[in-house]
């Protein structure tokens, strides 16, 4: 091996050294910094993936078109249109209603954002908003979306949990789901306080929504399929009392049991969500006051 | 050394791309790896020293616009303590990217020399295989580091998808990097190393 190689090599390896040991805050630094270079292409980009997909979902054999095509004029006359516009603005109406009636009844500062990317990477679960530091989104905080729920017949809206802020540019921040490994957790049982777990996703985004698993519960009581999971709101970070989602299966085991939970969220279909505002900026997010210890 | 910073810029204009890539619903989400075939395009045409130089600056790049640092909160460790359990890391290695990129780099170096007789096959082939490491090797990863390892059918397919879509697109990152070349006056391929097939 030529001396310049070795050199070479000794001086990547020391690099490399220097990289991991890097201290968090100067990566987080790194990654401002370098996330905002990029943040417009990444932006458009957004925008472009949107568009081309759009393109593909276009794309149907002549026999789909042949079938579509006779199925629209049977109905395609100018007075149904409207309708469908007008239902389409009622149901928009309705859901900005909701998320504004969430919003007040929290009485927390939620930054409002738009989900413009959701497939960034394979090995996380995350979406990229329209907010960043500029808005004052930072880390860690938790982001919300509001899901319709039905309470004996009445239909109202409660704020359940997508995700919380995995980093951060001047313009854009990145959201990890619920559904990821990296975003655990700590959740307790409606009705059932004093039994607690760590809510977590899946390892890799491949799968489009799996379950959530609700792990190291105690194995007793069992917890029958239906049941609300929410937020536990230990340490002030999460709010107590946050929709997670229900119970679908209770697999109870030697020393810990498991309970597979469906999202209350349907991260296919979310478009707009909630940052909660950091402590700096607002009150404290705690909804409720946190359970006590358990035994 | 005009080449060379070129070729830094089309690492970049890479990245830049690949963020306008989208991925393949029905593969997956598997996608064009752009910058993997650009970079194993790269470190196949220059020395040493400065393949290690790409690696350094592509993985550091690459793993400051993706890598998700973000770990536990403080509220998740009070919640682990008080069910009193461990729970295995979260977020990824700074930098992790880095080492991978130096390891398949030096990999492609090994087949520099049949590179500069004029042999393309083999370097095409490296760049999907290294593709495909560099994916594994990232996954692998990332189980080691949450505990317990977890291959389902769909992360293979995802694996050996992106690997093959980047072989497909890997002759046209070798043309404009050959072209490149041939517009700085850089000497890629060494004529005097050329087989003579033709000749008796």
């Amino acid at each position: 091996m030529r001396r310049l190689n070795v050199i070479a090599l000794l001086l990547f390896i020391g690099v490399l050294i220097w990289v991991f040991t890097l201290p968090k805050e100067r990566i987080q630094s790194f990654q401002h910094t370098i996330g905002s270079w990029f943040s417009p292409f990444t932006k458009t980009g957004a925008k472009v993936q949107d568009a081309i997909a759009g393109a593909t979902e276009e794309a149907k054999s002549p026999a789909q078109l042949k079938t579509e095509n006779e199925q629209l004029q049977v109905i395609a006359n100018q007075f149904h249109i409207q309708q469908q516009a007008l239902e389409h603005l009622e149901q928009e109406n309705a859901d900005l209603r909701g998320a504004l009636e969430f919003r007040k009844r929290y009485g927390l500062k939620l930054i409002p954002a738009e989900i413009i990317n959701r497939t960034q990477s394979a090995w996380y679960r995350e979406a990229l908003i329209d907010k960043g530091l500029q808005h004052k989104v930072t880390e860690q905080t938790p982001v919300l979306a509001a899901v319709q729920v039905t309470d004996g017949g009445a239909v109202r809206y409660e704020g359940a949990l997508v995700g919380k802020i995995g980093g951060v540019t001047a313009t854009t921040a990145t959201v990890v789901f619920l559904t990821d490994e990296n975003c655990r957790v700590a959740a307790t049982i409606k009705g059932l306080s004093n039994v607690r777990g760590i809510l977590m996703g899946g390892r890799s985004s491949v799968r489009d929504s799996p379950d959530l698993r609700l792990r190291f519960l105690k194995s007793e009581p069992v917890l029958e399929p239906g049941r609300q999971v929410l937020s536990d709101g230990v340490g002030e970070v999460f709010p107590f009392g946050i929709l997670l989602g229900e119970v679908t299966r209770f697999e109870p085991g030697d020393g810990t049991a498991e309970a597979y939970v469906r999202p209350a969220v349907d991260f296919n279909v979310l478009r707009h969500v909630f940052v909660l505002q950091h402590e700096d900026e607002a009150p404290s997010p705690v909804l409720a006051p946190p359970l006590p210890k358990q035994p | 050394m005009i080449f060379h910073l070129l070729l830094f810029a089309v690492l970049c204009l890479s990245m830049i791309i690949q963020d306008f890539i989208p991925g393949f619903d029905w593969a997956y989400h598997s996608h064009f790896h752009l910058v993997a075939v650009v970079f194993f395009a790269c470190a196949v045409s220059v020395p040493f020293p400065v393949m290690l130089v790409f690696a350094f600056l592509t993985g550091f790049i690459w793993d400051a616009k993706n890598m998700m640092l973000v770990g536990d909160s403080e509220s998740l460790k009070v919640a682990a303590q008080n069910l009193g359990i461990i729970l295995p890391k979260a977020g990824g290695t700074f930098g992790f990217s880095i080492f991978l990129y130096g390891l398949f780099g030096s990999l492609m170096q090994g087949i520099r020399p049949l590179f500069r007789r004029g042999r393309w096959e083999m370097a095409l082939l490296m760049a999907g295989a290294g593709t495909f490491l560099l994916l594994l090797f990232e996954y692998l990863w990332i189980n080691f580091r949450r505990g317990g390892f977890y291959f389902p059918a769909e992360i293979w397919y995802y694996i050996l998808t992106t690997a093959l879509l980047s072989t497909a697109v890997a002759p046209l990152a070798f043309y404009l990097i050959h072209r490149l070349a041939r517009t700085c006056g850089y000497h890629i391929r060494l004529e005097a190393m050329a087989y003579r097939r033709w000749q008796s």
